[in-house]
């Protein structure tokens, strides 16, 4: 092993720079506004949001051309890939991010804080996502995730005057290191029985050495995966995401509630479907267990919250354990692609209205001042337009056509119903109840703006800017767009992983 | 022309209503005359492309799919837009189309509270293309989506412009109809994947289950899983609870809406989807059917005597309205289905027609206690009249359309379906019967009750108490016209329906058993499938008839 | 339906014989114009009526008088097509042939060729005329509407049309000035359309239509004045039980129909009334099935023709306009039931099994409710009233003799009471209409004096009710009680079977309705004037119908002399029975008595008997006993109701109306809109709705309990630890940061424990 190492003199890898070239665009933007932060002082500050803005979507350009080019790359011998799930997941990564930078712009910039560290924060947060998707190694895996997660802590305690934020960042914080440790000891147990960090050589061992240590082995993925439940926050790990959503400044809820969820959801579907994929008799029961508790905890939870964003957090549990179930079956022969679709189309589709209601909460709030849901009593008196806005996107996440949720909610069902066993027929029907369930909340949010007396007659109407309105206007025609014509969505989330690194 | 109806005619009716609604949100929602007018015309528009649908309809193949389409939609699911119109459908867009335009009118000076006409029409219009698209619709998935779209324009609805307990209700509704229907959606997967089909076109669904025998134990759950979804949108007993209370709470026009047309898709989806794609199934299921059928028809009625509100009474009525209907379709015969889409149109011109009144009663006199109101004869005649004519036409007097459903289902449930029990069916038929006489019973005791006597004192003298106003007159008036020439001459609706519903109902069912020799059934692949083989019952009766 | 009919080239054998033709005088082909035109008057005197100078009447009486002339013209061509049509006759080819139940076919074509001989004198049937278009299809099947016109038919257009037309005019003057005098006219029009629709019915779906609709009229008619709650109460009182018989009515055909479609080839059912009385006749139908279907026909007729135990509704009706009584409630409507047997004579015969017995259903019914009837007029005080039982009686009368075979006996009552019936009802509305009130006891008497049109038309009126001769009941009555068969005294009079008991029935009604018309007329003309106003004879308008109805009493009995009658030649024998009773395919072989010389005096004599115990009681006894108070009296002081005991209590129950009306009102009708709705009502919110809401709330609930209990519970418990640990130091922040963190961590971590734990189990 020594001399191993000492005789492996340090090579330059190969790098392929432009599959690497959505990261360094990131990186470089972020960089860029750090700098301009440090030269100009106040004066760059009415600028910063654009030029992060313009950064992230300047960053697309490269993935476009990637996705034109169609190749797949692989870098580091496996460990770094850009194929088309990659690609497509850091779309997602990459339109959320700008939806929440335009979430931000006003948000940030009235609030009196550190405005150019704030989107500096969040550019490294978002790289971080972007290397997730490529990441096909425990060690990027790791990094990745700590580089998305060390800025959105500082994120979350941004409003630093605010107690509730700072309990909040630090919980975030605390909970977050308690959740790298479990994985990390899963992620060690993994390396110890495989001897490599490679997804792909992982998969391998384990299919050839089926016999070795089987408890060690499922120890490893329950670890794993439960590292990762607790970013994409599926009970029983889920318990930070209700104080963390509610203390943090609205955007970053926004943010982390989809694109913290979401890279949270492309790590363990590379760890599913690339490392652990022979594993199905583990993780099946695991993931199965997870979806179906938080599907019916998160919203039984939820239907008695009075404040919009926990209810939000609640749902988002629940949101989860929908996201969840597919990969329940993921393991069933013939069903892997679709449910790996399936989980893709329901991110995007989820990215799209979680950021719209929350776009809306945040204008709303402006008004109100309050996410008590009371206060948004009657918003369809003063503000009519935000309030069909969110019925839409509340409806969507609902599940009622021909809102995109709709197609996410066919998808999951559909890929339970063609699993042809007991068990995915079970969390079809309590998905079934549970969406029901969840629609009670969700409409009764809906028809309080709609038909109750605004509190205290307050008929004034809303302030918005630009900005929201861009967002809302993008997130709803994503929204509607996915619905009717899921077509848009279907096809590029219509990806694989399996034939990577075997 | 012609190309352009059989190409796009389905696809522009269906959506005419959207592209109103996108104009009407640009217009500020100040100009409500503006509102109103642009939406009246969409609805004509509509409605114009139904006259020119029905002209152009072959009223000679009313079999088969026609002005069809069938582009693929969702390739990732094999889910197409195919949109298409048979006999069956078409008695229903046509209600559809009638009755939008006429709620419109109908609302013109009296929006109900908060107002706000813009949000209103376009929410009726919205509801049109969820209505009329789910009766167009071929394709599970584009159902289902259609399905749904008119969930939330009535919820709304409800919530908004209701009574006073409309947060109850409106929820209830949405509720109760979207727990069906999830579990409905989990059925239509199922079937796709256990049948393989290619793709979830009807058409092909049929054709998949028919040559891959689905087991029985899934076919029996699938078709609960619809049943439930439809069934609560009849609704059928004991699903039915959510109707009173969002017929009470409804504004007027949701009312007439959701009795012309939204619980039709329910018993539509049973003839549409349910019944032909599992046959055996249905076979199974249809003595449940045709049990909670018949409670619903007492049930109902009992319901209806209990009331003491007029709207929440016509509301009950529904429920064992319904059950007719359900009765009809439960025998899976020919004539027991032709009976049932009889029986939708003739209540959803009926029971729509008598909201109407409710709504028109309660706004003059601000109530609908029964035990307050008295003498609308005296006072309105007119209205008077017309109410006397639809609670004729409500508990079934020939030459009125209500007959026309209520009568042939009744019937049907005499010789039922080829595997189903014929005692069991022939109580219900006297039950059924039994409920025609309690339906005059709470139809007459409400008449007699809102419109003979003399008005009561706090109403006497009271001005606002107007006869039939221009607008009803507009918006009535087709209703009625349609309900006589129903009545007259039910061949209006019978000879579009009989071909397509025959089509659709599987071969076997239809054949009495009797009629049939083991050698046919052979050749119709019958007997495997219903049980020719024992022909018990078949044979005592035959043999009783023959003696 | 017309498909299944071969017209058969000639005389040809294939298939069975219906008695129908398609062809025939255009006249009788076309015979649907004549409801047509009534129904184009309801229209337009809906639509016109209050625009036009007589406010519509003249547009109801024009066409209800065309209706007639038509009517009249149709007779004569049926008169001429009875003897002497020798068209082509349809015939009905059956399914299989091994259906002929041969022996009993061969039975009946015998006995029907005998019967025809022996009854008419005559080589060729009877052909019907059968005219149909397509009306509906459904499952293929092509349902017609159309005309079934033979002599019953014929008979029934010309007693609906002329009493129609007499009431309309009539009406001008009774309800002149009344505050709904337009839609008055319009639903008498709709009504006589809808009855002449029902009498010509080709087929039973038809024939229930127009049932329906004849009901839905009463209904309208009834409740004219509805403003009382009295009158829309008998309203919704008859439409309710008719609706009850209606049920009956409905299954009923609905029996009929597919037992017939299971005989016949190509097709699942049929409604064709000459169909199904054919494949009855012939024993293609099993006789449970007819049995059943006949049973439940029954109630039809039991709700609509007011028999026992349905009739209450019809003394109740009364509350209508006197002309709708006469019109509706007596002569025409409430005949349906009765027109509706004979139409289906076949089923029931079959059904029923009429021949041979000496006891059914129909003639117990028909018996026991000519008793009711008969006993309840007695203790009315309302002259209408009387009117209505007696009309329940004498329909009972007519079911009767359906009930034992005597299908011409009680269509010729059919015909005769038609007359006398709407001649008494018109009569009493006149005298009602001098003294605005019906209550004879306390408001008429003596008015023979300033009433002599009136009360010479109801004395004829009476007289032929009663049945003495020469006037018209009695010839149908007499007929009736010798078609029972049961009069053994000089060896029987034949008939189809020995209903003995009807007899006695029939004997005991016939002394019951003479005393009772005596008591009536004695009540309304006779004795001292108990109202007030100043009387005076009712105008032209009133008193001319009156006589025409009168003279129709007098003659309608000479259209139908007993067969052997020897005080005429032959040929003035029987002509209506030779008219109007169908000698086809489609009607059974019924057996006809022989008339009786003894009988016929034996019935008179009972008669009088009864007129002469009532005239003893009222014209001697209270006569006097009024002279002596020196005011009117309607009893003796000290009647037999108070000094017997029985008396007292059979006129008690007789009040009381045998306390039906309480049965159904109170117990069944008030149990189902109370307790029973209540019921499901309570079931429907609290059981079903609650289960609903209660699932709701537990859902709801379960979201508390896993919030406060589950995800809050470490942490409450935690944080209320660190509270109290924490409360000096007093940081909320610390309480938070602290607490909940390690709680939360510490789920975190077990939940992962745990989950490995299970899974390293399982896997």
């Amino acid at each position: 092993m020594t001399t191993q190492l000492l005789t492996l003199a340090f090579e330059r890898p190969a790098i392929d720079w432009h599959a690497v070239a959505p990261e360094i665009t990131l990186l470089a933007v972020g960089c860029l506004i750090t700098l301009i932060d440090i030269v100009f002082l106040e004066k760059a500050r009415p600028y910063t949001a654009t030029l992060a803005g313009l950064g992230v979507l300047a960053t697309a350009i490269p993935i476009i051309t990637l996705a034109i080019d169609g190749v797949d790359r692989v870098l580091f011998d496996g460990a770094y890939v850009v194929d088309d799930f990659a690609l497509f997941t850091k779309a997602i990564f990459l339109i959320s991010g700008y939806v929440i930078i335009l979430l931000s712009t006003n948000y940030v910039a009235e609030g009196d804080y550190w405005e150019n560290e704030y989107y500096g924060l969040l550019l490294a947060s978002l790289m971080g996502m972007v290397m997730m998707s490529s990441s096909r190694d425990l060690i990027s895996i790791f990094v990745a995730l700590e580089l998305l997660s060390i800025p959105a802590y500082l994120m979350v305690a941004w409003r630093k005057r605010d107690a509730r934020s700072n309990e909040a960042g630090l919980k975030y914080y605390l909970m977050g290191v308690f959740a790298s440790a479990v994985m990390l000891y899963g992620m060690s147990i993994l390396f110890g029985v495989s001897g490599s960090t490679q997804l792909s050589d992982i998969s391998s061992y384990l299919v050839s050495d089926a016999s070795s240590s089987l408890a060690a082995v499922t120890l490893a993925i329950v670890f794993v995966v439960a590292g990762f439940a607790f970013k994409v926050s599926a009970a029983p790990f889920h318990t930070w995401a209700p104080d963390v959503y509610e203390g943090s400044p609205t955007p970053v809820t926004a943010f982390l509630s989809v694109a913290s969820k979401a890279a949270g959801f492309v790590a363990l579907l590379q760890l599913i479907y690339v490392g652990f994929h022979n594993q199905s008799a583990v993780y099946e029961p695991l993931i199965w267990i997870l979806a179906a508790a938080s599907m019916t905890f998160g919203n039984l939870v939820a239907l008695k919250q009075t404040n919009i964003v926990r209810m939000m957090a609640y749902s988002g549990v629940a949101q989860t354990g929908f996201i969840l179930a597919p990969l329940a079956v993921a393991g069933h022969a013939g069903l892997e692609d679709q449910a790996l679709s399936a989980v893709l189309t329901y991110l995007a589709i989820y990215a799209a209205m979680n950021l719209g209601a929350f776009a809306v909460i945040i204008t709303l709030s402006r008004k109100t001042g309050s996410a008590e849901i009371t206060s948004f009593s009657g918003a369809f008196r003063y503000a009519p337009a935000m309030t069909v806005a969110m019925a839409f996107f509340l409806f969507s996440l609902a599940g009622i056509p021909p809102l995109g949720g709709w197609f996410a909610k066919f998808e999951v069902f559909s890929v339970l119903a063609s699993s042809d066993d007991v068990w995915g027929y079970a969390l079809a029907v309590i998905a079934a109840i549970n969406s029901v369930i969840a629609l009670y909340y969700y409409a009764s949010v809906a028809r309080r703006m709609w038909a109750d007396e605004a509190p205290e007659n307050d008929l004034t109407p809303v302030s918005t800017t630009s900005s929201l309105v861009s967002a809302l206007v993008i997130c709803a025609t994503v929204t509607l767009a996915f619905g009717v014509v899921p077509q848009i969505v279907g096809r590029f989330a219509d990806v694989t992983l399996l034939t990577l690194g075997g | 022309m012609e190309n352009f109806i059989n190409d796009w005619g389905l696809t522009v009716t269906t959506f005419i209503p959207l592209v109103g609604v996108a104009i009407m949100l640009l217009i500020p929602r100040a100009q409500e005359e503006l509102h109103k007018r642009m939406a009246l015309a969409t609805s004509l528009l509509v409605a114009v492309m139904g006259v020119l649908i029905l002209t152009e309809f072959d009223f000679d193949a009313t079999d088969k799919l026609q002005f069809a389409v069938d582009h693929v939609w969702i390739d990732v699911i094999n889910s197409h837009y195919a949109m298409g119109l048979d006999g069956m459908s078409l008695p229903l867009v046509l209600l559809t189309i009638l009755i939008v335009p006429l709620c419109i009118v109908y609302s013109w000076n009296h929006f109900p509270e908060p107002q706000n006409p813009k949000a209103f029409l376009i929410l009726i219009l919205v509801l049109e293309t969820g209505m009329i698209g789910t009766f167009m619709a071929q394709d599970l998935v584009l159902f289902f989506v259609f399905f749904e779209v008119v969930l939330l324009p009535m919820f709304f609805m409800i919530a908004v412009w209701g009574g006073d307990d409309r947060r109850y209700a409106s929820l209830k509704f949405f509720l109760y109809t979207l727990f069906g229907s999830a579990l409905m959606l989990v059925s239509f997967l199922a079937l796709y994947f256990l049948s393989g089909s290619e793709s979830f076109v009807l058409s092909d669904l049929i054709e998949a289950v028919a040559a891959n025998e689905i087991s029985r134990t899934a076919g029996l759950w699938i078709f609960a899983g619809m049943f439930l979804g439809f069934g609560i949108k009849v609704p059928m007993f004991p699903f039915h609870t959510w109707l009173p209370d969002a017929h009470t709470q409804a504004p007027t026009v949701g009312s007439v809406i959701l009795a012309a047309v939204l619980l039709k898709l329910g018993t539509y989806g049973f003839i549409r989807i349910a019944i032909p794609v599992l046959p055996e199934a249905a076979v199974e299921w249809a003595p449940w059917i045709g049990l909670l059928a018949v409670i619903g028809i007492i049930y109902g009625a009992l319901g209806c005597l209990a009331q003491t509100d007029m709207k929440r009474l016509i509301a009950f009525s529904s429920v064992a309205h319904m059950g007719f209907v359900m009765l009809g379709i439960s025998t899976l015969t020919d004539f027991g289905i032709n009976a049932a889409i009889m029986g939708m149109v003739a209540h959803g011109l009926i029971t729509g027609m008598l909201f109407f009144i409710a709504g028109s009663v309660k706004e003059r006199y601000h109530t609908l206690d029964i035990g307050r109101l008295g003498g609308l004869l005296v006072q309105a005649p007119r209205m008077g009249w017309i109410f006397g004519l639809c609670v004729m036409a409500s508990l079934g007097l020939p030459g009125l359309a209500g007959f026309w459903g209520e009568f042939p289902a009744i019937l049907s449930a005499y010789n039922p379906g080829n595997g189903l029990s014929v005692v069991t069916f022939r109580t219900f038929m006297v039950i059924a019967a039994l409920g025609t006489v309690l339906a005059a019973g709470y139809l007459l005791w409400l008449l007699q009750r809102a419109a003979f006597g003399t008005p009561k004192e706090e109403f006497a003298d009271d001005p606002a108490i107007t006869d039939v106003t221009k607008h009803e007159w507009i918006s009535w008036a087709p209703i009625l016209a349609l309900i006589v020439a129903i009545g007259i001459y039910p061949n209006l609706v019978f000879r579009v329906t009989d071909g397509a519903v025959d089509a659709s109902l599987d071969d076997c069912l239809q054949v009495s058993a009797s009629e049939l020799t083991p050698e046919q059934a052979e050749a119709l692949g019958c007997d495997s499938i219903y049980g020719l083989g024992e022909m018990s019952h078949h044979d005592e009766h035959a043999a009783e008839t023959n003696q | 339906m017309t498909e299944f009919f071969i017209i058969a080239e000639s005389a040809s054998q294939s298939g069975i014989p219906l008695g129908i033709t398609s062809g025939g005088s255009w006249l009788l082909r076309n015979a649907w114009i004549i409801p047509l035109l009534p129904a184009l008057s309801f229209l337009g005197i809906l639509f016109f009526g209050k625009r036009m100078p007589k406010k519509g009447a003249e547009l109801g009486i024009t066409a209800v008088g065309a209706a007639f002339v038509l009517a009249v013209l149709t007779g004569i061509a049926w008169f001429d097509h009875r003897d002497n049509y020798h068209g082509e006759e349809a015939h009905l080819a059956v399914a299989a042939s091994e259906h002929h139940a041969e022996e009993g076919h061969s039975d009946h074509e015998k006995e029907h060729d005998e019967h025809s001989d022996y009854d008419h004198g005559h080589g060729h049937s009877s052909l019907a005329v059968s005219n149909t278009v397509t009306w509906f299809q459904t499952n293929g099947v092509d349902l017609s509407v159309g005309v079934l016109v033979d002599g019953l038919s014929v008979m029934m257009l010309f007693v609906v049309t002329l009493i129609s037309l007499l009431v309309h005019i009539y009406s001008t003057d009774y309800v002149g000035g009344d505050r709904r005098y337009t839609h008055y006219f319009a639903f008498l029009s709709l009504f006589s359309a809808s009855m002449l629709t029902l009498v010509i019915s080709e087929n039973t779906l038809q024939l229930l239509v127009a049932w329906e609709l004849v009901g839905v009229c009463s209904f309208a008619l009834i409740g004219h004045w509805w403003e009382e709650k009295p009158n829309s109460d008998a309203a919704l009182k008859a439409f309710l039980t008719n609706r009850v018989g209606d049920m009956g009515l409905l299954v009923g055909v609905t029996i009929l129909f597919f037992s017939v479609g299971s005989v016949l080839p190509d097709t699942f059912g049929s409604f064709s009334i000459a169909v199904t009385n054919t494949v009855a006749n012939n024993g293609l139908l099993s006789h449970t099935a007819l049995l059943v279907a006949a049973a439940c026909l029954m109630a039809a007729v039991m709700s609509k023709s007011g028999q026992f135990f349905l009739h209450t509704w019809l003394p109740d009706a009364m509350a209508g306009p006197t002309p709708v009584s006469a019109l509706i409630h007596a002569a025409t409507m409430v005949v349906a039931g009765v027109f509706m047997i004979a139409r289906l004579y076949g089923v029931f015969f079959e059904g029923l099994s009429i021949g041979g017995s000496s006891i059914n259903l129909m003639a117990l019914v028909g018996g026991i409710t000519t008793l009711v009837g008969a006993s309840l007029a007695f203790v009315q005080r309302d002259i209408k009233k009387v009117l209505a039982y007696s009309t329940i009686s004498q329909l009972g009368y007519m079911v009767l003799a359906l009930g034992v075979g005597a299908w011409t006996a009680a269509v010729f009552h059919l015909f005769t009471h038609a007359f006398f019936k709407a001649c008494l009802f018109l009569g009493s509305g006149s005298v009602a209409h001098a003294v605005h009130s019906f209550d004879m006891k306390s408001d008429m008497g003596g008015m023979r004096k300033a009433m002599p049109h009136t009360y010479r038309t109801f004395i004829i009126g009476s007289i032929a009710l009663a049945g003495l001769p020469p006037l018209a009941g009695f010839w149908s009555k007499d007929e009736i009680l010798a078609g029972t068969g049961g009069w053994g005294l000089f060896g029987g009079t034949g008939g189809n079977g020995a209903y003995t008991l009807m007899l006695v029935m029939g004997m005991i009604t016939a002394a019951l309705t003479a005393a009772y018309m005596t008591r009536c007329v004695y009540l309304t003309f006779f004795g001292e004037f108990r109202g007030h106003g100043d009387l005076h004879e009712s105008g032209p308008r009133i008193v001319v119908p009156l006589w025409i109805l009168a003279g129709f009493a007098v003659i309608a009995g000479l259209f139908n002399l007993p067969k052997g009658f020897q005080l005429v030649p032959d040929s003035f024998q029987e002509r209506f029975g030779h008219y109007v009773e169908p000698v086809a395919g489609y009607f059974p072989t019924i057996a006809h008595a022989t008339p009786s010389w003894s009988l016929a005096i034996v019935s008179t004599l009972i008669v009088l008997g009864g007129v002469t115990a009532a005239w003893w009681y009222y014209f001697v006894k209270v006569e006097a006993a009024s002279k002596a108070a020196g005011k009117s009296l309607t009893e003796l002081p000290n009647g037999p109701t108070t000094v017997y005991p029985l008396a007292k209590l059979i006129h008690n129950l007789l009040d009381k109306k045998y306390y039906l009306d309480h049965l159904y009102t109170g117990i069944i009708a008030g149990g189902t809109k109370g307790p029973l709705a209540r019921v499901a009502y309570r079931f429907n919110q609290q059981v079903i709705d609650g289960t609903v809401d209660r699932v709701g709330e537990t859902a709801v609930k379960s979201g508390q309990f896993v919030y406060d209990k589950i995800d809050q519970l470490v942490v409450d418990g935690a944080v209320n630890t660190s509270g109290r640990l924490s409360s000096e130091a007093g940081g909320e922040l610390r309480k938070v940061q602290s607490g909940k963190v390690q709680s939360y961590a510490a789920i975190l971590f077990a939940a992962a424990t745990v989950l490995a734990g299970i899974l390293i189990v399982i896997v």
